[in-house]
């Protein structure tokens, strides 16, 4: 079992927390909980805690590291060989994560909750789902081959109608009226897209000349607000968007950028690199570059704090980079060689890992592990 | 930081990897019981629409460009020597072969040494079985129905870049690419035409592949030897960080600093760019000639001769294996995605069988057997020592089955800015490249990462920032000190199957009759004639003997060498023609009309901007040229009808040129006599001036290189045009006679014969099957390029006389087999294609029956 974890409070002395389901229904004290978690890791200490912060901390890591709940090192949460490319997760930070993907023709929407993965019965035909992204549990979108993007509202899922053909490689749910998603077709296409959705329709936004050669497809969208969203892709472009209209940025980088992510409007650190993992980070007035590296190109991004974001890439590669300074902190042990695609955490301190074989056979993964303080 | 990071990891690594010795022989046991790869594992099930790419092919074997390099000739050298031409000898010496050699055989030496071309010599027999597949592979020609281009470069898998002196091996320079780059504002270099490479041809409209708009950056590379890359691959990551220095602690000037691909110590390459045999393989065959490829799966990655998958996940096993072993597994790390192209052939073009034994041969080709010391190399040995060339040059990496001599540590050196081509890839700047492994270095010829040096002695001259020292210590030496490091060189291998061309060492002259062999029997002055002027035809002319400054080729046998020497050529060679068409005028550029595919500068040739025409020109063979040049004019005139009112009747046009001699050589028919033929060709493709012969009109007799004109002599001009005149048409190929026989008949009964005439035969009973008139068989409103009197869609009627071994065909190269090239005829062949297509399916394959065997 996964033990959710949630901070229903900001002050920890004060706050409230839920265990497992978070839907009210079991809401403990700070005390309570660390009582519960006692209950279920024989490892904690027995006295009463001096500190409920720092006790609060002991129990919960305690929980991830020593109860088998979360592994503090990366497992295998599911096998999903069977299901095909594991692309991408995203959640509400209540611990239920959305997983996306699939086969090329055969869309796949697994719901991960407590520590079990729930396979979504779509009763319509889907392409591959590439990124999934939203602003609640009832208000999700996953972007997808074709053009396709789908929404859940809660109670069911349906396809939205877009304006383009081409794969939709990533979402941004900005609002329940403002979704942005990009993307093209990498390899035969000449034209990238940017859209948007207001609530009711897709429409594309007008992009300026590209002057970077070779940009067929934007791979991923991020923004901290209304007017300040993040388009990066092939050959290393980024867009910016300032509510208005988009500007063309570069990074320096000469590879394709294929993640992105940020905690702030000055604290965005992007990701790519084919053979070489490149990243770069933006301090809100320009972007810097990361020395080129010795490790392999990264996919995907995700931070929950300025100075550590986890990026994952190419055969299991999972790193911790500082980006305030553009050090690689470390490499996490993954316990596969397949391509990591996407990463994602919430505030359960979980982090989950997606990835695939993209070639034959088809296989596809999500890891799993605990979130430690330094993450 | 990372660096550090990185350096504490590897530290850990070394401390634990003793542990773990007895746990990974274990494993090595395993896999020396591996079943071995059969062949019957078809093409993998494969994407085929987007998946959105993550780390791949794309960036491994190919890449950026920078600012364009002045190549040198031999007059511009950095640090010109106190004469003008190096008085260090470069003929190989006759050293003993080391097959022939006692202290060769006497001596236990690892199993990884060979002749160029062999395979290791440990090879198992299944091994040495795939490795004939492979070779197989890698000498494989391919068609656009199987997959070549779009674009592309070359149409030989391996064979066309990796050529010299045998299969797997470099390249002179006709073989020559260019990387090509958008270089931005923001410091990026963006890789525009394929991937980074800039492909010379396209199967569209025209056949060149234009560069892209946004291109401002070009770089020649030249292509390098395969040769021992299996031993490289075994390398542990480790073995080669051992000699790193990335900020020269021990004050030598010497660094050195590893390239990474995909996370692993980068090996091949110019810039250690990638770290996969497989990776260095798919890379070119999609970015060069355009045949997509899957990645081989892990299940056949552990078959290869070089361990190259992961351990089974979970366990014991495979934790190790991630954390400590997993560097001694580099050849895993190869790129993921599978490639694709719109060229209307399936993909991959290339079955996952077929690449796994490329891969194979790859891996287990033998490194160059060095020659047995002799005084002068033992002397060179160790100049190259005190000169301090050793320190980038080291002579062995300790590898597992014993010291590997490449003599190179693989690591990333700054060459200064006299080698810099500001191409950044991976770790490496514009400045730095890898240390080029030395072990058969005395017959790869042209030198250095873009081929600007003719010998070794000019390629040390041009060694600059980490290797300056080296090089003034060099250049300091005396010319027998010099000789004796050149010699040493020389003897890493390789040295008795030097060529300056293609042909073998004392590669005898064919028997009469046969392909590249005479017409006749020669007496011993003639064959020597012939020898001398097959040696014309054959040698790679270097800049320093007047190549360029623009050329297509830089030997006659870089274009006319299907099936053999004086044969035809494939696409990969056309020769481009380019003009512009204004209200329905043919301008031609005020150079000509050859768009050239190379220069000496090292960047793509210009070509007229206005240009809007553009025709590729396949090479014809030259076999039984003599005949037709020794054809009566009047008979030729006999046959045309040059003023028949009726576009789509058989006419026939003789090319009178402006000089009053009648044109019959040539898809134009715009060249009178084979001598005539020898300076057009050395002149404009090889760039190669003339000298001045009464009577003679063709070629340049000057040029702006540095070399001084004429660059080639009245005697081998004439040696190369009496070994032209001399070369026996191609016999018969019959296979069913009586198949043929019925074919001959409906060839001539469906109007075959009107143009390809039978009435000239030689004095053996060959026919040429050519009027040597001028017909148009292209539809109107064809794109063509005009030459002399012959007009933009008229062409020559090419003689048949061989055609099954010297495809493509038609005057553009277009038509990979006969029966295409019968149905492109049309206008005033269009009433034998029609007759031809109303033939039955029997008849019709006696009809193709006919022309396979004359």
């Amino acid at each position: 079992m996964v033990l959710s974890v949630a901070v229903l409070a900001s002050s920890p002395a004060l706050a409230q927390f839920c265990v497992g389901d978070c839907n009210g229904d079991r809401r403990v004290t700070a005390n309570e909980l660390i009582q519960v978690l006692r209950s279920q890791c024989g490892s904690l200490p027995p006295q009463e805690p001096a500190d409920v912060a720092t006790e609060l901390e002991l129990a919960v890591g305690n929980v991830f590291g020593d109860c088998g709940a979360l592994p503090s090192q990366w497992e295998v949460a599911l096998d999903a060989s069977q299901l095909g490319y594991m692309m991408s997760g995203w959640g509400t930070g209540d611990g239920a994560v959305w997983v996306v993907g699939g086969r090329l023709f055969e869309g796949v929407i697994l719901r991960f909750a407590e520590g079990q993965f729930e396979q979504v019965d779509l009763d319509f035909p889907v392409p591959l789902l590439n990124w999934v992204h939203g602003t609640s549990e009832t208000d999700v979108f996953v972007a997808a081959n074709d053009g396709a993007v789908l929404h859940y509202d809660g109670a069911s899922w349906t396809v939205q109608d877009t304006p383009v053909s081409d794969p939709v490689w990533g979402i941004w749910a900005q609002a329940a009226d403002d979704v942005w998603a990009v993307g093209g077709e990498p390899v035969f296409g000449t034209t990238p897209f940017v859209m948007r959705y207001d609530g009711q329709t897709w429409t594309q936004v007008e992009l300026p000349p590209i002057v970077r050669p070779g940009v067929a497809a934007f791979f991923k969208v991020w923004g901290s607000g209304p007017d300040d969203i993040y388009a990066v892709g092939q050959n290393g472009i980024i867009l910016h968007w300032d509510g208005a209209s988009f500007t063309e940025m570069g990074a320096g980088i000469s590879q394709d950028l294929i993640g992105i992510w940020g905690n702030a409007a000055d604290d965005i650190t992007v990701v790519g690199g084919r053979g070489t993992a490149e990243f770069a980070h933006f301090d809100g007035t320009g972007w810097t570059r990361a020395p080129t590296s010795a490790f392999g190109g990264l996919n995907g991004v995700w931070t929950r704090r300025p100075d550590v974001a986890h990026t994952v890439g190419v055969r299991g590669t999972i790193l911790r980079i500082d980006p305030s300074t553009l050090e690689v902190i470390g490499q996490d042990p993954a316990p596969t060689d397949l391509e990591l695609h996407g990463v994602f955490g919430d505030a359960t301190g979980q982090i989950l890992a997606f990835g695939a074989n993209f070639t034959f056979p088809e296989a596809g993964i999500v890891l799993i592990r605990g979130l430690v303080d330094d993450d | 930081m990372t660096t550090e990071w990185r350096d504490t990891k590897a530290a850990h690594v070394i401390a634990v990897l003793a542990a773990l010795v007895l746990f990974a022989a274990g494993c090595g046991d395993d896999d020396d019981s591996s079943p071995p790869p059969t062949a019957t594992r078809t093409a993998a099930a494969t994407a085929t629409e987007s998946v959105e790419p993550t780390a791949s092919a794309s960036d491994t074997p190919t890449v950026a460009v920078d600012t364009p390099t002045s190549i040198p000739t031999e007059t511009d050298t950095p640090e010109p020597p106190a004469t003008p031409t190096p008085t260090v000898t470069e003929e190989p010496t006759a050293t003993p072969t080391s097959t022939n050699s006692p202290t060769a055989t006497a001596t236990a030496e690892p199993p990884m040494f060979g002749d160029l071309g062999d395979p290791l010599p440990d090879a198992s027999a299944e091994q040495l079985e795939t490795f004939l597949r492979g070779q197989a592979v890698a000498a494989k020609v391919f068609t656009a129905e199987e997959g070549l281009g779009p674009d592309f470069n070359v149409s030989i898998t391996c064979g066309g870049c990796h050529e010299k002196p045998v299969l797997a091996g470099a390249a002179a320079r006709y073989r020559d690419f260019l990387l090509v780059q958008s270089k931005l504002p923001d410091g990026s270099s963006i890789p525009v035409g394929i991937n980074g490479v800039q492909p010379q041809y396209t199967l569209g409209p025209g056949g060149r592949r234009p560069t892209d708009p946004e291109t401002n950056l070009e770089a020649t590379r030249n292509p390098i030897p395969f040769f021992g890359v299996g031993l490289l691959a075994e390398l542990d990551d480790l073995v080669i960080l051992a000699n790193e220095d990335v900020d020269d602690l021990d004050g030598d000037g010497i660094s050195g600093r590893a390239n990474y691909d995909r996370g692993f110590v980068g090996r091949f390459g110019r810039k250690a760019q990638t770290v996969s045999i497989e990776g260095f393989i798919r890379g070119p065959l999609f970015n060069h000639l355009g045949v997509t490829t899957v990645p081989l799966s892990d299940e056949l990655k552990a078959l290869l001769p070089v361990p190259s998958a992961p351990i089974e996940e979970g366990g014991l096993a495979a934790a190790i294996f991630e954390l400590f072993v997993q560097k001694a597994l580099a050849q895993v790390a190869a790129p993921e995605e599978p490639n694709f192209d719109d060229d209307g052939v399936p993909d991959p073009e290339m079955t996952e069988q077929e690449l796994f034994d490329l891969v194979s041969f790859a891996m287990l080709l033998a490194a160059p057997r060095p020659d047995p010391p002799t005084p002068t190399t033992e002397a060179g040995a160790a100049r190259f020592e005190e000169l301090g060339c050793a320190a980038c040059h080291v002579p062995t990496l300790e590898g597992p089955r014993g010291p590997v001599p490449a003599y190179s540590d693989l690591l990333l050196h700054d060459m200064g800015e006299e080698l810099a081509d500001d191409i950044v890839m991976g770790l490496a700047t514009g400045s730095e490249f890898r240390t080029q492994p030395l072990w058969g270095i005395g017959v790869f010829a042209p030198y250095l990462h873009d081929g600007r040096a003719d010998t070794l002695d000019e390629a040390i001259r041009w060694h600059g920032g980490e290797g300056a020292a080296a090089r003034d210590a060099y250049e300091a030496l005396d010319s027998d000190a010099q000789g004796e490091v050149i010699a040493f060189l020389r003897s890493l291998g390789g040295s008795s199957q030097f060529s300056p061309g293609l042909l073998p060492p004392d590669a005898p002259i064919p028997p009469v009759g046969e392909l590249a062999g005479p017409v006749r029997e020669l007496d011993p002055a003639e064959r020597a004639l012939f020898e001398r002027g097959r040696a014309v035809f054959d040698t790679d002319m270097g800049f320093g003997q007047g190549t360029g400054p623009l050329f297509n080729g830089d030997s006659c046998r870089a274009c006319h060498f299907q099936p053999v020497i004086g044969g035809s050529g494939f696409p990969d060679v056309d020769v481009i023609r380019h003009g512009e068409l204004v209200d329905g005028e043919f301008i031609a550029p005020q150079g000509g009309t050859i768009a050239p595919r190379h220069s000496s500068a090292g960047v793509r040739p210009p070509i007229d901007p206005n240009a809007n025409v553009f025709e590729t020109r396949q090479t014809p063979p030259l076999f039984g040229l003599g005949f037709l040049e020794s054809i009566p004019e009047a008979a030729i005139l006999a046959n045309q009808d040059c003023d028949n009112p009726d576009p789509q009747a058989v006419s026939g046009c003789a090319h009178r040129l402006p000089s009053g001699a009648l044109g019959r050589l040539g898809w134009k028919a715009n060249v009178p006599s084979l001598a005539e033929f020898a300076r057009d060709a050395m002149s404009a493709e090889l760039g190669i001036t003339l000298p001045a012969v009464e009577g003679m009109e063709f070629g340049k007799l000057e040029d702006d290189d540095l070399i001084p004109d004429p660059e080639i002599d009245v005697d081998d001009l004439d040696a190369l045009t009496f070994f032209m005149e001399q070369l026996a048409p191609p016999a018969r190929r019959s296979t069913d006679p009586d198949a043929e026989q019925a074919g001959a008949a409906i060839f001539e009964t469906i109007g075959c014969a009107d143009c390809h005439l039978t009435e000239f035969v030689t004095p053996n009973g060959l026919i040429p099957y050519t009027d040597l008139l001028l017909h148009q068989i292209a539809p109107d409103g064809s794109p063509g390029v005009p030459e002399g009197q012959a007009t933009a869609l008229e062409i020559r009627t090419p003689p048949l006389w061989g055609l099954a071994l010297t495809g493509p065909y038609m005057h553009d190269g277009r038509s990979f087999t006969i029966a295409d090239a019968i149905d492109r005829h049309e206008a005033e062949a269009e009433a034998s294609r029609v007759a031809y297509e109303a033939l039955s399916e029997a008849e019709r394959a006696q009809l193709l029956a006919f022309l396979e065997s004359i």
